[in-house]
């Protein structure tokens, strides 16, 4: 009864959907014996962990999937207890160590200590290393990073890191050079769309094509996204039909809905509403760049040409503070604000001109 | 001194040169001039011991000169000496206050018969005779208050009030003048010319003052003084004047002040029942006891205090405006009328303690007395004694010789060898104590500088508990850390069991607490209260302060140690105390104590106060900071609360008097205003705006005003309101405006940040857009520095951000507030978003196992998919999709919890929950089923859950035995446990038949974990069998 991404998640390489090509990339490197650390990196809904997931059974059979959570305690130089949540199998460990917040570092240097240190006692037949898991590191502090890279090659005889990551930008040079990268790009329109398809034979329906493009249109090329709407897509109404409603995420529209207030009328009582909007979205949990990403694409369809560039100026200038910066509202409220100083002079100057 | 004394007598004889000098006086003066004559070879001695003071009075010279005997140089004393005998006389007959007052003026100790003039009359002419009779009145009573000790104020009528010494009037210069405003008119002119030549009287009289205390005037005699004096001078004008004086004596009754000096004497440990077997009767104001205090004083000590005057009356304690009547009556039933030095004297003397001044004098002259036999000769010496002092005067310009010639004279009619031993020896007593005098004057001169240096604060420092300023009446603060450090060794004596107070309990008297904790803001009088407190309960202090590390090992060694000692202070200071256990710790400044050198110190005070055998007061200025928390629990509190500005106005004025400053009231008003009332900080404006007439310092109004502004702490609303209120930008500087920002760095921006849009702004409505987007991106650019701050400690960029988060909104916006100031929403989604990414992180947690997701996707993506999934087969179907829901809650390996977390992290604002739609009893099957059937998770989970979980395993173990064993279970089990076990398992095979489920579930809820108990108690008894 599981989702259906869930449900028809591909479990071996050879059944991946896309990237065929580096499916059995990976999978000559695993029939080779050994293989150097790795990073996956790649948008999310991509299907990074499920070709991790892949990869690991390929390398240690069906035992990988015998998963079992375990919480492990790390304790900080300042005597601080910090748990984190690990899954693993007897063959490899997952551990998200941003979890850890500011201690990851520990997490980090700890983990990989704990692990490493062992050797495989039962050899025949299995692997002679283990495989760690580490996702978000793109997450992780600049500290735990650095210290990541030197317990990479000190432990590299008895165990592997795979690194899953969501931009490699955010990674240190470092760490990248000692991996060996995979990049798992976003599943094109025609990838997701077969996807869908196929899932939808599997469950039994059919799918109209004209739902199937507009579902991967809504998407944004997340593979995960797109299966879950078309599952909710299911549960609403079936027999699909071209038309019908999609599901879309409530964040989404709230932040639609914002921009487009923010078009509507500029005061700063409005300013000030719409920054309890934007607090809300960010209470959400919405990535502020995201809300930033939203407002603009929103914006810039509603307004005028001539202002289309300075707003894209502004921001770009602001979402920079806010990377450098702490409070992602003020940046947020800083832009809304430029926003309206720019449209509201740009339609009482165009009211000017109609009158001439 | 001696110089000093000549120049007394000169000034004493200019004022004779002003007063008409009538045939009397000149027979007098030729009489003594005679006598004098005699001396002048003996006066040649005298002559070099003050050769400066004849050069420093040349008022003295031109005396001499006009009196007829001017030609002899050597003379010039005498003559003087001469007219001063006279002049009081003159004076003091025509208008005799003492008899107007029923004589009350002459007893202060009336104890042994003055000199009687009967004997002088022997000795003496005719003529002389009543002079020195006046004269020797006044010695007596002189002699008699002097005795007393210089210090103490002799109070008596007002008719006497003239006759203090001018050392004393330096002291208190108000008492004088009051003193003198009493009489009426008439008398007062008359009094006034009198008491400037009493005044010089006195000043001679010093030096006849110390040698006089053994011999006392029998009550007797001045009876005898009195009537007579009574007899000759009240004419019916007299009594007329008397009554209207009574009158007015009593409107003063009524409006009568309280205590002058409330506590500037020291009150002397009497031993106990040293008073016994004596009577007393207050009346009057007394100087520094009320009326109740010096009458329980004197009943501690075993005296006894009456109500009226009457013949068992032992001694009438006459303070200021005491009653005439009474005073009268004494005189009639021959009472000591003595004053309230007089009864602290007596305290001292019947407890053999002696103390300072003049019993110590006593002391030293001791011995002398001893020679002098008691009763007869006693009084006969008195009588000679007080002929010396008469002739004190003229001993002092004739030569000593002379006068012990005179003396001898005197005396040989009685008793000779005696007295001259006596005669000779209280000359030299005579001059120790001028000698003493002298020193005193130097020392006071030296006190007087030494004030003149001590900043306000201190020369005014309250001496007295009473004297606090706003700690009054038995609720005060004073009030009840005296009662409780009384009583402190009674309550600890290790006998007690206290209870701990509630802690809202009113009126707490502290008994359960070791320590005391004030608290109050500065400058309120903390410190003060505490160490007046113990001093006037007589126990040493022993401080630490903010000034002493205080670390956990100095006060674990020290102080503990310190505790147990005895304190040799008493014992040092002579003060006839004995080695007392008594005193207290006082800890100032407690809230200070931070930091590496305290390490451990609150801490290891509280265990010292646990320990503690001293009582321990404590101090701080903010009793609720976390530093202080665990400290207060063991001290009983004492919250001081800032004095009200009248309170402190009136002290202020008081001190502005006294420094003969003059300053507006409401300029008073304005600074304690400006310094939050505090009383430390407005002295010390008071004491700077008095320097300003040398200092030159702008004192306009406004400066004034600006140099007495305490920099107070605003509250951030003040703050926000200030930074965009054009009208405060009118007058403040690019500083003044940073300030702001310095008021609270950390909340002040947040602030800004909140409530600039509710500024309407100054100017065109047209440029608001533009001066918002100003401001809203002076603050994005003041959040990069404060980043930059926070991130690499650079607080050296706190101003940068001072400008950008404070002062460049405040410019653009400036105008005023339309709407509400509000607290900084950020903070509080601040949480909320924290929050939220802590049930996202456990949701994330717990379905790791199934999805691939990262926490952020699961938010956004799964998470409205999931809640979807699992919710809609209950909106659906009801009962029936309970299972189905649980089958995905089984698949996801979430809790129960995590329903609720997935609603929260899916609720917008203004839309519907999914779960809403849900049934109630919908929602409380799926928990009770969930409860039943999932099985712990691999992973473990934080407390709570785990207990749910735990006792969810629990269940369905029973429910395997029951099943195994469920025919064999009693029949005898009482019906309700059937009904429920039929429920339960009713409610586990399908939780469709609803109404049973139900039914189960409330009788579960009660006792879910009763029933698994009993049912596994029924499992085991049935195993046994």
């Amino acid at each position: 009864m599981a989702l259906w991404v869930d449900k028809h998640r591909p479990r071996e390489l050879s059944k991946l959907d896309y990237h065929k090509v580096q499916a059995e990339n990976l999978r000559n490197l695993c029939q080779q014996g050994d293989f150097p650390h790795l990073m996956f990196y790649g948008p999310s809904g991509a299907g990074k962990k499920t070709r991790i997931m892949c990869l690991l059974r390929e390398l240690y059979g069906a035992g990988v999937e015998r998963l079992r959570n375990e919480t492990m305690t790390f304790t900080t130089p300042s005597n601080r207890k910090v748990e984190v949540m690990t899954v693993g199998s007897n063959y490899h460990l997952e551990v998200n160590p941003s979890d850890a917040g500011i201690y990851d570092r520990v997490v980090v240097i700890d983990l990989i200590k704990q692990v490493a240190q062992t050797h495989q006692i039962d050899a025949s037949g299995q692997r002679e290393f283990k495989v760690i898991v580490l996702s978000e590191v793109d997450e992780l502090t600049k500290d735990a990073q650095h210290a990541l890279r030197r317990t990479m090659e000190k432990y590299v005889a008895t165990c592997r890191i795979i690194l899953s990551v969501n931009s490699t930008s955010r990674v240190i040079p470092a760490i990248r050079s000692r991996c060996l990268g995979i990049r798992v790009a976003a599943p094109n329109e025609e990838e997701i769309t077969s996807v869908l398809q196929l899932t939808c034979k599997r469950e039994g329906l059919t799918l109209p094509a004209e739902l199937a493009a507009r579902i991967v249109d809504k998407s944004e090329h997340n593979l995960r996204r797109a299966l879950l709407m078309l599952e909710a897509c299911k549960v609403q109404q079936y027999p699909f039909t071209g038309q019908q409603d999609i599901v879309e995420l409530d964040w989404q529209v709230y932040l639609r809905e914002t921009a487009n207030q923010i078009v509507t009328e500029q005061t700063p009582a409005k300013l000030e509403k719409i920054r309890d909007r934007l607090y809300e979205l960010l209470a959400q949990g919405v990535p502020p760049d995201m809300i930033f990403r939203g407002l603009v694409e929103q914006l810039v369809r509603n307004c005028d040409m001539s202002i289309k560039a300075k707003t894209l100026e502004y921001a770009t200038l602001y979402e920079h503070r806010m990377q450098n910066g702490s409070k992602h509202i003020f940046h947020l409220e800083a832009f809304v604000a430029q926003f309206m100083n720019i449209y509201k002079k740009f339609i009482s100057e165009s009211m000017m001109m109609d009158d001439f | 001194m001696q110089r000093d004394i000549r120049s007394f007598y000169k000034s004493a004889a200019t004022q004779k040169k002003v007063e008409p000098s009538n045939g009397e006086d000149d027979l007098e003066n030729k009489k003594r001039k005679k006598r004098t004559a005699r001396v002048i070879s003996s006066d040649e001695d005298e002559i070099p011991e003050s050769p400066m003071a004849k050069g420093k009075t040349p008022a003295k010279k031109k005396r001499t000169d006009k009196s007829p005997d001017a030609t002899k140089p050597q003379n010039n004393k005498k003559p003087s000496l001469s007219k001063l005998k006279s002049s009081p006389s003159k004076k003091l007959r025509p208008v005799d206050p003492t008899a107007l007052f029923g004589g009350e003026t002459l007893r202060i100790e009336a104890k042994k018969p003055p000199p009687p003039k009967i004997v002088v009359k022997e000795f003496e002419d005719d003529d002389i005779d009543k002079s020195l009779m006046e004269v020797d009145l006044d010695q007596s009573i002189r002699a008699e208050n002097d005795k007393l000790g210089e210090k103490r104020e002799v109070r008596r009528s007002k008719s006497k009030t003239p006759r203090k010494s001018p050392h004393k009037d330096k002291q208190t210069p108000t008492k004088l003048e009051k003193s003198i405003d009493t009489p009426t008119p008439k008398l007062m002119k008359q009094e006034k010319e009198h008491s400037l030549a009493d005044k010089v009287e006195k000043e001679k009289i010093l030096t006849p003052k110390t040698d006089t205390k053994k011999e006392k005037n029998t009550p007797k005699v001045k009876k005898q003084h009195r009537e007579d004096l009574e007899s000759s001078v009240l004419s019916d004008e007299e009594r007329h004047e008397r009554k209207r004086l009574s009158a007015i004596l009593y409107q003063k009754y009524k409006n009568r002040a309280s205590v002058i000096n409330p506590g500037s004497k020291e009150v002397p440990k009497g031993k106990p029942n040293c008073l016994a077997g004596l009577t007393f009767l207050v009346t009057g104001v007394l100087e520094s006891l009320e009326r109740d205090e010096a009458a329980s004083i004197i009943k501690e000590l075993g005296g006894k205090v009456m109500t009226t005057v009457g013949k068992r009356l032992n001694y009438l304690i006459v303070g200021e405006e005491a009653g005439p009547k009474k005073l009268v009556q004494a005189e009639e039933f021959g009472v000591n009328v003595i004053s309230e030095d007089g009864l602290l004297d007596l305290i001292r003397e019947k407890s053999g303690d002696l103390s300072k001044q003049s019993v110590k004098e006593e002391k030293q002259t001791g011995h002398d007395v001893e020679k002098t036999k008691h009763t007869s000769p006693k009084k006969e010496k008195k009588t000679v004694k007080e002929e010396k002092e008469t002739k004190q005067q003229e001993k002092k310009k004739s030569g000593e010789q002379v006068k012990i010639h005179s003396s001898k004279k005197e005396v040989k009619g009685e008793k000779s060898s005696n007295k001259e031993k006596i005669v000779v020896k209280t000359e030299k007593i005579e001059t120790d104590a001028l000698n003493n005098a002298a020193n005193e004057d130097n020392v006071e001169t030296k006190k007087e500088i030494d004030d003149t240096m001590l900043p306000w604060v201190d020369k005014y420092k309250p001496t007295n508990v009473k004297e606090i300023v706003g700690q009054f009446g038995p609720t005060s603060n004073v009030s009840k850390l005296t009662n409780w450090l009384s009583k402190w060794y009674i309550n600890h004596d290790g006998k007690k069991k206290l209870q701990k107070p509630n802690p809202w309990a009113k009126n707490d008297d502290g008994s359960f607490y070791k320590a005391a904790l004030l608290s109050g803001p500065p400058g309120i009088g903390k410190t003060t209260t505490a160490t007046l407190v113990c001093k006037e309960l007589g126990f040493d202090t022993v401080e630490f302060n903010a000034s002493d590390t205080r670390s956990k090992r100095l006060l674990k060694e020290e102080v503990a140690e310190l505790l147990s000692n005895k304190s040799l202070y008493g014992y040092f200071h002579g003060q006839g105390k004995s080695v007392t256990k008594k005193h207290v710790l006082l800890m100032d400044e407690v809230d200070g104590m931070a930091g590496n050198e305290d390490r451990g110190g609150i801490q290891e005070l509280i265990a010292l106060i646990k320990e503690s055998s001293v009582p321990i007061i404590c101090m701080c200025n903010d009793r609720n900071h976390q530093k202080m928390r665990s400290l207060v629990n063991y001290c009983y509190d004492l919250r001081f609360n800032k004095p009200r500005t009248q309170q402190i106005k009136g002290r202020i004025l008081s001190i502005c008097c006294k420094e003969g400053f003059k300053i507006d009231s409401e300029k008073v008003d304005e600074i304690i205003e400006a310094t939050n009332n505090d009383i430390r900080q407005t002295i010390n404006h008071i004491s700077l705006l008095s320097a300003g007439k040398y200092l030159k310092l702008p004192t306009s109004a406004k400066g004034t005003n600006k140099t007495a502004e305490k920099d107070l702490k605003m509250g951030p609303w003040e703050v926000v309101r200030k930074v965009f209120s054009a009208d405060e930008h009118k007058h403040m500087t690019l500083n003044d405006k940073c300030d702001l920002f310095f008021q609270d760095y950390s909340m002040g921006p947040l602030f800004v940040q909140q409530n600039y849009l509710q500024v309407s702004p100054t100017g065109s409505k047209s440029d608001i857009p533009s001066k918002v987007a100003c401001t809203a991106d002076a603050l994005s650019l003041g959040d990069l520095v404060d980043k930059r701050i926070r991130s690499n400690s650079a607080w050296s960029l706190l101003p940068t951000q001072a400008i950008f988060s404070s002062v460049l909104p405040g410019e653009y916006m400036s105008g005023h507030f339309t709407g509400q100031i509000n607290f900084p929403g950020w903070l509080g989604k601040y949480s909320r978003s924290n929050k939220r990414s802590r049930l996202a992180q456990e949701i994330h947690d717990h379905t790791r196992l199934r999805t691939s997701a990262s926490r952020q996707s699961i938010r956004l993506d799964y998470a409205p998919f999931l809640l979807a999934k699992i919710v809609r087969p209950l909106k659906e179907l009801g009962m029936e999709g309970v299972e189905q829901s649980l089958e995905i809650l089984k698949e996801y390996h979430l809790l129960r919890e995590d329903i609720d977390s997935l609603v929260e992290l899916t609720t917008w604002p203004g839309k519907k929950s999914l779960l809403d739609d849900v049934d109630g009893r919908v929602k409380a099957a799926l928990t009770r089923t969930y409860n039943k059937e999932v099985l712990a998770y691999s992973y473990s989970v934080h407390a709570g859950v785990k207990k749910k979980k735990s006792e969810a395993t629990e269940e369905t173990e029973m429910y395997g035995m029951e099943g195994e064993d469920g025919g064999d279970a009693p029949v005898s089990d009482e019906e309700e446990d059937k009904i429920e076990n039929d429920g339960l398992i009713k409610a586990k095979k399908s939780t469709a038949t609803s109404s049973k489920a139900k039914a189960g579930s409330k009788a579960k809820a009660a006792g879910s974990s009763a029933a698994s108990k009993k049912s596994t108690g029924k499992a085991s008894t049935s195993k046994a069998k």
